[in-house]
């Protein structure tokens, strides 16, 4: 079968270059790097000009395959296809197409798009040029394709039409119905078969082949209607006509021309016949017939004579001719059998014709039964089915029938007393006819004992049964024990009475795989008392203590054998009739009932009020508390819920500020404390270090107070024996030098901070503790202030050193970098005075901090500020002794320290104290130097760089390098939001340089 | 109406009870409970259960062979009723299920006859063996030793006696 409906999409040139460009951009590997190996680089794109190639070779191949060629097919459809398309049309795009793939494949002769680019791109020597070939392949081939549009264009124009091609067979049994347009040749294929033919009172109604299917003789018959002719020359015929030209012209099938002898066509009988006559060429060696539609408008007798003759030819010369009439469907079966019958007989003849029929006819063998012999087998039938047959009719049967009552009869005449029995159609004697039967007894079925020979078995049964007796089958032969045996038996009974005893105790104590639980407790089940129980329970009785009960027996008075026995078995001696004088007790003590009992009347009593107590304290004990009273929260600030960094939402450290005292004081202190440096800022430099110095004292007046604890002191710090008693609470930090815990003196229950001195590699050790440790110590041991961390206590331990010192909560550093807490100007004051003042006690007492930082100004809750770390502190004053310039943590060095001065006083501290101001009012490090170069860089970037005239002597320093000379900046833009009282305290601490050389 | 037996532990089935399995080649099986049921789903022998009428047959614990036995069957036979061969046959069936009982009981108390013989041996054997589980053979050495020596004074003290008198 010819099936053009499979031949896939041809699609538009865009589409088509659309598609394959997106398959291998889906298809192939997409990134490569310029870094990759050329080779790799190469090989990527290689593989995308080849892919594309054999996808464009894949599609048009397709194309190609599945168009059908004009050679290949039968000439019906070559011809069809032809007459609808022009042969040379379709073949020159087929031939476009594959032109077109040649010049993209890669084996053929001159343009070889695919093979000449891959040869290129070995010579490709980067990414770009390997990719810009690859794009020249692929562009040339898009090129290719697109020069095809039109013929991929007309190709899908094609592949629609052909779609939809009725699917002809034509080598199949076929009536093609021809004949002037009009003539009813659609109206006749409506009639026979099932196919639905437009049909319409003007001509060429139907423009091509149309495909019905009907049968005759079980066989399926194809019906072509084609559309009308005209008479004309074959070369004037339109492509409509030559459609049915064609189905004529090739098919073999048979032929039945239509005429319209009424005219009705718009042509004459002459016409038609004339019409008949020039394509009767087609019609050569095909059955033929001449059918003359629309007898119900005209008959054949009622026609022109001169038509009725030229029929008569046509008849003459073996056509038949035959009446029909569509509207009225009279002849329309007659005429398709007609058809049938002749194109049947045409092709049964054709085939026998055929060289092949002789081979068939050869195998085949028609057989016909022969007479055996001459007996008759007439069939069976019962004699009582022939009388019955006889009798039909004569209604002898139904008589018969009205005698014998029915059970519907019977129910109609008793009315309410009728009840179904079957029994009384038994086949039994009357009187057993409605006996109940007994069908089971005793869990037997009464019929399976029914059995004719039953008597005379059973009388076996007994005869058996009878010599069993007598033989004493059933006789009991009781043998009688003797007693002798009776005793045994009786023995034996307790023997394994007593055996089971035994085994079941010792199921009960065998040790067993699971762990024991060990029972102190518990009583030592072997005594001798069981001893001489269990001996007399055999007999045997053990001479010695008797037993109570064994009085009467007892034989002996306590000497020999026995009497041993009972001196071994008194352990205890009589209490002593004397009392030694130490173990006396005052009556009041002997006769006293202690506290748990008194009050009680008896021992009922106790163990009620004990049960009691017990149950109270349940509830304790469930929340681990000792009684109502014990408060005791062990850990008041757990670490991990305040250490480290705060998160969105809490704002629990913020307390620390909160608890800050009033700032009114603070306040009052501060201006006095700016206004004094701002009126000594402008006369000189050498008067602004010399303030600075004198601003201390303006918060001497709280200081009074404070020196008068100071006696106090030494009785707080007195040899403490207790040291070891403090109890650890948490594990705080580590230094370089120490390990810190947060302890709680037992006694006092002040929470203090354990610092617990490195003891360091042995060569350190050897010469005692840390020196800074034993500074620290010294120092410490001698301060006593508010805003200085107090020492408390120290002890040793082994070779451990540990310091006791007030515990406090945190320190400036971590506030500082806390971004979530703000500080009102009343804070930053606060710390500053705080910080000052401690200072100044400090430096009252000639002693030098040295490490000034945020990290080392320690706070408590109550906003209570201290110094600490003492580490590095010393004592000042003595010119004759220079000092290290190694001290003070970078960020807060002074310049003369960075260049190497070892002469200098207070104004390093002052410095730091300047810079913490600043990163106070920054929230960032002032001057956050990588190196002490940097560091000065970064001072002099702001402080300008200094020169021997605003600081004489600079040069001299032995650190000294030359810095480039800088401008200073004004504060006032760096502090934009400071007022101008604070620029002027930070600018005094931060240019006391002079002032501090000079000391 | 019939009373069936067990297919598993045969015992019988009465109308209304039990269920009944019937395979794909015809055969019925029916089953008096679902104790029954499950074992034979579980394709248990029945004469390998010890539960079963077939395993007591099968191992001689029940009589199995007996003429007794013979009369109840299944005889797939049509008889037409008669009321007095119906009469007798009922009467008959009640002595052969006497008899048939009889014999029953007689084997299994001469199974059990055996039983005794053997206990009555292992108490001889008992008691030779372990009659110190319950007695002691130290039990009554001292008073017996007591005894004899009270007995040896008695005598020296007699002969003493004698001796005496044969002194004077």
């Amino acid at each position: 079968m010819y099936n053009f409906k499979k031949i896939t999409v041809v699609p538009t040139a865009a589409d088509f270059i659309n598609i394959m460009l997106s398959k291998t951009q889906r298809k192939t590997p997409t990134v490569v790097h310029k870094h990759y190996k050329i080779s790799r680089i190469r090989q990527f794109y290689m593989r995308k000009v080849r892919f594309t190639q054999q996808n464009f070779h894949d599609r048009l191949s397709m194309i190609l395959t599945e168009f059908p060629k004009m050679e290949d097919i039968h000439p019906f459809y070559a011809d069809l296809l032809n007459v609808l398309y022009d042969k040379d049309h379709y073949k020159l795009a087929l031939g476009q197409i594959n032109i077109a793939r040649h010049l993209i494949d890669k084996w053929v002769t001159s343009s070889r798009v695919a093979k000449d680019y891959v040869r290129l791109m070995k010579y490709g020597d980067s990414l770009y040029r390997c990719k810009q070939l690859k794009k020249a392949a692929l562009g040339r081939m898009v090129t290719i394709m697109k020069r095809q549009a039109s013929s991929l264009q007309y190709l899908e124009h094609v592949r629609q039409h052909m779609s939809r091609l009725p699917s002809i067979d034509p080598n199949t049994r076929t009536i093609i119905l021809c004949g002037f347009p009009n003539v009813g040749k659609s109206s006749f294929i409506n009639k026979i078969t099932r196919a639905d033919v437009e049909v319409q009172p003007y001509s060429f109604t139907t423009k091509s082949l149309y495909v019905g299917h009907t049968d005759y003789k079980y066989l399926k018959w194809q019906v072509i209607d084609t559309p009308g002719l005209l008479d004309h020359p074959l070369e004037e015929r339109n492509t409509i006509e030559m459609q049915a030209i064609t189905a004529l012209a090739h098919i073999r099938a048979c032929v039945l021309f239509i005429m319209d002898p009424s005219g009705q066509c718009g042509h004459n009988v002459e016409d038609q016949i004339r019409l008949f006559e020039s394509v009767k060429p087609l019609f050569a060696n095909k059955p033929l017939l001449v059918a003359l539609n629309k007898s119900d408008v005209m008959r054949r007798s009622d026609m022109h004579p001169d038509d009725e003759s030229r029929l008569t030819i046509l008849e003459k010369e073996g056509i038949p001719v035959m009446e029909m009439s569509t509207v009225s469907e009279q002849g329309v079966s007659e005429v398709k059998t007609e058809a049938c019958e002749r194109l049947l007989t045409y092709r049964v003849e054709m085939k026998l014709k055929g060289k092949k029929m002789g081979d068939i006819l050869n195998r085949l063998h028609v057989a016909l039964p022969k007479e055996r012999d001459s007996i008759q087998r007439p069939p069976c039938i019962p004699d009582a089915v022939l009388l019955k047959k006889k009798n039909k009719g004569m209604e002898v049967d139904e008589e018969d029938a009205k005698t014998r009552k029915l059970e519907k009869d019977l129910e109609l005449e008793l009315g309410d007393d009728y009840y179904l029995d079957l029994k009384k159609w038994y086949d039994l004697p009357e009187e057993y006819r409605w006996d109940i039967l007994p069908e089971i007894w005793n869990g037997h079925n009464i019929a399976d004992f029914m059995d004719p020979a039953i008597q005379e078995k059973f009388q076996k049964l007994l005869e058996e049964e009878e010599m069993r007796e007598k033989a004493g089958f059933y006789d009991d032969e009781v043998v009688e024990e003797d007693d002798k045996m009776k005793f045994i038996r009786a023995t034996a009974k307790k023997i394994r009475e007593k055996r089971m005893l035994l085994s079941n105790e010792h199921r009960m104590t065998k040790t067993s795989t699971k762990a024991k639980m060990p029972r102190p407790g518990k009583v030592r089940d072997r005594s001798v008392s069981r001893l001489r129980r269990e001996m007399s329970d055999l007999g045997v009785n053990l001479p010695g203590r008797k037993r109570k009960r064994d009085n009467s027996m007892d034989v002996d008075g306590g000497d020999g054998f026995g009497s041993n026995y009972e001196r071994a078995a008194r352990s205890r001696s009589r209490p002593p009739l004397k009392m030694l004088r130490s173990e006396s007790v005052v009556r009041a003590r002997s006769t006293s009932v202690s506290r748990d009992r008194s009050g009680l009347k008896d021992e009922k009593a106790i163990t009620k009020v004990k049960k009691i107590a017990k149950k109270a304290q349940l509830k304790m004990n469930r929340q681990a508390r000792k009684g109502e009273g014990d408060r005791v929260i062990l850990d008041m600030k757990p670490k991990h819920l305040f250490a480290g960094k705060r998160k969105q939402g809490k704002t629990d450290r913020a307390k620390i500020l909160r608890g800050m005292r009033s700032q009114d004081v603070h306040k009052r202190l501060w201006f006095n404390y700016a206004s004094e440096a701002r009126e000594n800022w402008p006369e000189s430099r050498e008067k602004l270090a010399q303030d600075e110095e004198d601003e201390e004292p303006g918060a001497s007046d709280r200081m009074g107070g404070q020196s008068q604890l100071t006696p106090s002191r030494k009785r707080r710090r007195g040899p403490s024996a207790t040291h070891a008693q403090y109890e650890k609470i948490a594990f705080l930090g580590e230094g370089q030098f120490a390990t810190v815990y947060k302890a709680k003196h037992p006694v006092t229950g002040k929470v203090v901070a354990v610092k617990k001195i490195k003891i360091g590699s042995r060569a350190e050790a050897e010469d005692g503790i840390n020196r800074t440790a034993l500074r620290e110590i010294k120092l410490l041991y001698e301060l006593n202030h508010e805003n200085i961390i107090g020492l408390l206590d120290i002890f040793g331990q082994g070779s451990n050193i540990s310091l006791v010192i007030d515990f406090m909560d945190t320190d400036l550093e971590v506030l500082i970098k806390d971004t979530g807490m703000v500080f009102t100007p009343g804070n930053v004051k606060d710390f500053m005075i705080q910080t000052l003042t401690g200072l100044q006690y400090l430096h009252e007492r000639w002693i030098l901090h040295r490490d000034l930082k945020p990290n080392n100004l320690l706070l408590n809750e109550d906003g209570l500020l201290k110094i600490s770390d003492f580490g590095l502190a010393k004592e000042y004053g003595d010119s004759s002794r220079p000092m290290t310039p190694m001290v003070i943590t970078r960020w807060y060095r002074p310049p003369e320290l960075l260049f190497g001065a070892r002469c200098y006083s207070t104004g390093v501290d002052m410095w730091s104290v300047g810079c913490i101001l600043a990163e106070l009012l920054l929230r960032a490090p002032f001057f956050p130097g990588e190196s002490d170069l940097r560091q000065l860089e970064k001072i002099f970037s702001v402080m300008g760089t200094p020169t021997e005239e605003i600081w004489p002597g600079v040069t001299q320093l032995s650190d000294y390098v030359r810095f480039e000379p800088q401008q200073p900046h004004r504060l006032e833009d760096i502090f934009s939001a400071a007022p101008s009282d604070l620029i002027y305290l930070l600018y005094s601490m931060l240019t006391g340089l002079v002032k501090r050389l000079e000391f | 109406m019939r009373v069936e037996k067990c297919y598993f532990c045969s015992s019988p089935l009465w109308p209304g009870h039990g269920i009944q399995f019937v395979r794909n080649d015809c055969k019925i099986f029916k089953f008096c409970r679902s104790k029954c049921h499950k074992n034979f789903k579980r394709k248990k022998n029945p004469r390998k259960a010890k539960w079963t009428k077939a395993f007591r047959k099968a191992n001689n614990k029940d009589l199995a062979v007996d003429p007794s036995f013979e009369f109840e069957q299944r005889r797939n036979v049509p008889l037409k009723y008669n009321r007095e061969s119906w009469q007798k046959t009922i009467e008959t069936m009640q002595k052969i299920d006497e008899i048939r009982r009889r014999r029953e009981a007689r084997h299994i108390m001469n199974r059990l006859k055996k039983g005794t013989e053997i206990e009555r041996e292992q108490d001889v054997k008992d008691v030779e063996r372990n009659m110190a589980l319950i007695r002691s053979p130290a039990a009554g050495l001292l008073e017996q030793r007591a005894l004899e020596e009270k007995v040896v004074e008695h005598m020296e003290d007699s002969e003493a006696e004698s001796m005496e008198a044969e002194d004077e």
